[in-house]
């Protein structure tokens, strides 16, 4: 299919020309308030045709490669551009397989969800728990006029458990997630330990008023805050002139605690593979080294347009043109115990989980979130979970205000994050009564 | 078709199967950015026994065919719906495939030229999108359905810059009613500029306790994201105690408050006459008079509930499978006119516009566009970082008036759940008058 797709183009007399194609075969198993729910199989396939003539980009994309060689002669390139198609090289290797995970049927795959549920609902029988485990394999080929003629296969895993408890006729949410990529046994006692910790203290709710609190915040809600700071990196808010970091470039704009990579490299993470979807490799960049801003991310158009090389970001769907996106978010862990450190705060939220990351003004790095799981701290002690209060802030003045990083990362999938502990965070809330004391 | 339904063994099957044409337009500041068409086929099949559900998705028909038949043990018996055979066609007026690309461009091109020639612009994200879907349904029960649905839209946005400070402001429209439809809207990128402009002199609200007006376009996205999810039945089936919390005939809210979820409205964002399983849709009341009417399911949920199905199985393509979804949800209107809101508010915030927003069943949290402080019954300034959050429940309770002035917004872009986004909805609304809600900023 591919090279009858690519001789149609190269008949059609574009001057320069790719294809991209994406093949998926997926096995999922779903669980619905604590029983088997769903199985599901997916075998998709797309194409991506980019051409260019006299400068211009035309693009065109579609699930039947006789639907889309019939489109040619009506496809007019309209967009401009300065980009060349990288040549054909050879790219380093990433690991992206395990055979284990290969191997995993269904019956793998619902074993794992099963173990979680019968284990969380043995701590908590009131519990009702969703989970979601998946298996991915995912195929990318890409060939252009310039002799580039690529192809990777990456295997994922993953595991999603979300459990709801109604308390005081409040409905509570846990949740947490498991990468399950490298094929190492899988171990639900993590997740067991996180659910049992919040459990501890959810049920007993505590008021805190408005104000600056001391916030020490877990990776899988610092995951949600983080997405206001990808539109300031991109090179696109470069070139366009609305990234808060224009001009920032070797200046300190984050804690010197704080160090981000963009690791396109990073074993059995989703984000990564040999290139990115022009065909450009991938590598690890730092962003931020202990809080000066060294670069913006790039694809091929921004790279050109900006004066600059593409950093091997160039991130798409069969569906689109490329455009400039993060890998994988690696933010360098500390030397926090986090133990000591909660036993070390006077008075102090600790934030589990947030409702809103990415609903604020994501161009200036504002954020504005509902606290969906959290607690409040009080001499080392967690007294109680907090409702109804919001935390509002922005990232830039957020990661410079860090004193302390935890001394481990959870792997999101695409992300590796410690927790973070910051001077304060301003809270509001519709209490007007004093707390507890 | 017929094929696809031996794909699995079990009582009931569907098959669905789409093809579909999209048009993606681009303007970033003065420049065109992208262009796309896209042209998918694909298709889901999905049995049933009556607990669990065996799913296949597949591009290549011919991948289908030398996939081994999945079985499914339960041999249940799945309440049914008779046998149809329907054919629903969109008017060759509605179809932006009759469209060419160049009117397309050029129609997004005069509106972004409006926004980038403002001067205090840094930048713009100009959008438009088209799609039309032919979606043929064929499941065991003998019900045969070919339905077509056709959507244009725009979405403008302006963006301007002032150091570390960026702000951005954007207004999205565009249903089932033709591409005709998108044309003389020059007053709402005139708008876009001027709000930019506005948004960048303003200061961030202060956090706190506000009582608030907001507008119809805030009012319909907070009864979609505050209510409409939580009358979602896949949340309740299972769970005896939300079922409680949630019992029909609850008080919820004052007797001016009635909302409806209502795929039957025609040619809005949400609409259509059958939903992606094979049911047809209709008007259903959330709300009543202030008491819990419905809530909004699909065969399964309707089932274990021992009620009818209301039509709101949806699935935003062939990748998914249906969930319970909304369609067009809005507030119905009440009787006093805008005006007579604010004469009732002394002090607070008037909340416009919305930028989207997210639940976790109670809680609800949703960011305006723009926010103006209200002081001595007087609108003084703009702000900006308005996010409004609260419980659902006690924010209803807080809903003191309600306006005679309904909108129902469309737009680009759409309701996010379970990984399926964005799914096309509607949702309405007038002029709310809400005491004590949750604002944070800085």
């Amino acid at each position: 299919m591919v090279d009858r797709l690519t001789d149609a183009i190269q008949r059609a007399g574009f001057e320069q020309f790719e294809v991209f194609v994406e093949e998926i075969d997926e096995d999922s198993i779903r669980f619905r308030a604590n029983r088997f729910h769903q199985s599901k199989r997916r075998l998709r396939c797309g194409y991506g045709v980019r051409v260019i003539r006299s400068r211009r980009i035309g693009f065109l994309s579609g699930t039947d490669p006789d639907l889309l060689i019939d489109a040619l002669p009506t496809l007019r390139p309209t967009i401009e551009t300065k980009i060349s198609l990288p040549p054909g090289q050879s790219y380093r290797q990433v690991e992206l397989h395990s055979d284990r995970v290969r191997g995993y049927t269904h019956q793998t795959l619902t074993g794992f969800g099963s173990e979680v549920i019968d284990r969380l609902i043995e701590i908590e029988p009131e519990l009702k728990v969703d989970a979601k485990v998946v298996r991915q394999r995912k195929q990318i080929t890409i060939r252009n006029s310039n002799g580039l003629s690529a192809q990777y296969d990456k295997l994922i895993a993953y595991l999603w458990v979300e459990g709801q408890l109604i308390h005081n006729n409040h409905i509570h949410y846990i949740y947490d997630f498991s990468n399950l990529s490298s094929g190492r046994p899988f171990n639900s006692d993590q997740i067991l330990q996180y659910f049992q910790m919040v459990l501890k203290y959810l049920r007993r709710e505590i008021k805190i008023r408005s104000g600056r609190y001391p916030t020490l915040i877990l990776p899988l809600a610092l995951s949600s805050l983080l997405s206001s700071l990808a539109p300031g990196v991109s090179g696109k808010a470069l070139e366009k002139g609305y990234s808060p970091l224009i001009g920032k470039v070797g200046e300190r704009v984050l804690s010197e605690k704080i160090t981000i990579y963009d690791d396109g490299l990073m074993p059995h993470a989703f984000g990564s593979s040999p290139f990115d979807g022009e065909g450009v490799p991938k590598r690890r960049l730092t962003l931020f080294d202990r809080g000066r801003f060294l670069q913006f991310i790039f694809d091929l158009e921004t790279g050109v347009r900006n004066n600059a090389q593409s950093t091997g970001n160039g991130q798409r769907r069969y569906t689109s043109l490329p455009s400039p996106g993060l890998n994988n978010l690696h933010i360098l862990s500390g030397k926090g115990d986090l133990g000591k450190t909660l036993s070390n705060l006077k008075e102090a939220i600790l934030v589990v989980g947030v409702v809103g990351g990415g609903h604020g003004n994501i161009y200036a790095g504002d954020f504005s979130v509902k606290l969906d799981l959290a607690f409040l701290i009080r001499n080392g002690e967690i007294l109680g979970r907090i409702t109804d209060v919001m935390m509002a802030g922005n990232i830039y003045e957020m990661l410079k205000g860090v004193v302390e990083i935890g001394n481990y990362t959870k792997d999101l999938g695409n992300e590796r994050l410690p927790w973070i502990l910051l001077e304060g965070l301003n809270f509001a809330t519709a209490q007007t009564d004093p707390p507890p004391r | 078709m017929e094929g696809a339904l031996k794909a699995i063994d079990a009582p009931y099957v569907e098959a669905r199967f789409e093809e579909s044409w999209y048009t993606t337009i681009q303007f970033r500041g003065k420049e065109l950015d992208q262009v796309t068409t896209s042209v998918e086929r694909g298709g889901i099949i999905r049995g049933f026994d009556g607990e669990r559900y065996a799913t296949i998705v597949y591009n290549d028909p011919k991948r289908l065919k030398s996939t081994k038949v999945l079985r499914l043990e339960n041999k249940k018996a799945v309440k049914g719906l008779p046998p149809i055979k329907v054919e629903i066609l969109v008017e060759k007026k509605r179809d932006p495939r009759e469209v060419s690309i160049d009117e397309k461009i050029e129609l997004l091109r005069s509106y972004n030229d409006i926004i980038i020639k403002t001067e205090g612009i840094t930048t713009t994200q100009s959008y438009y999108y088209d799609h039309f879907r032919r979606r043929y349904y064929l499941n065991t029960e003998g019900r045969d359905i070919i339905e077509e649905v056709a959507y244009c839209g725009i979405m403008l946005s302006g963006i301007a810059k002032d150091g570390m400070n960026v702000q951005s402001y954007g207004k999205t429209f565009g249903h089932q009613e033709g591409f005709e439809s998108l044309k003389g809207k020059e007053e709402l990128a005139e708008e876009v500029a001027a709000k930019t402009l506005e948004l960048i002199r303003a200061e961030r609200v202060e956090s706190g306790i506000y009582d608030c007006i907001i507008d119809p376009e805030l009012a319909g996205v907070f009864i979609h994201e505050a209510f409409g999810h939580l009358a979602e039945a896949d949340h309740l089936y299972e769970n005896p105690r939300l079922l409680k919390i949630m019992a029909i005939g609850e008080r919820i809210g004052c007797e001016r408050l009635s909302c409806v979820d209502d795929p039957t409205l025609a040619h809005k964002r949400g609409s259509y006459r059958f939903d992606d399983e094979g049911v047809e849709g209709k008007k259903t009341y959330l709300i009543k008079e202030g008491r819990i009417s419905s809530y909004l399911h699909s065969r399964e949920t309707a089932t274990k509930l021992g009620v009818e199905p209301t039509g709101n199985g949806r699935a935003i393509n062939y990748n998914f499978a249906p969930i319970v979804r909304m369609s067009n949800t809005y507030i119905l209107p009440g009787s006093a006119s805008k005006e007579e809101l604010f004469e009732k508010l002394d002090r607070g915030l008037y909340v416009c516009g919305s930028r989207g927003g997210q639940t976790a069943l109670e809680d609800f949290i949703f960011a305006a566009r723009i926010g103006y402080l209200i002081e001595n019954g007087r609108i003084t300034r703009p702000v900006r970082e308005v996010i409004l959050s609260g419980n659902i429940f006690q924010t209803l309770r807080n809903i003191v008036e309600v306006g005679n002035d309904l909108v129902v917004q469309g737009g680009v872009g759409g309701c996010g759940k379970d990984g399926q986004a964005p799914l096309p909805v509607g949702t309405g609304g007038p002029h709310l008058l809400i005491k004590g809600v949750v604002i944070g900023g800085r």
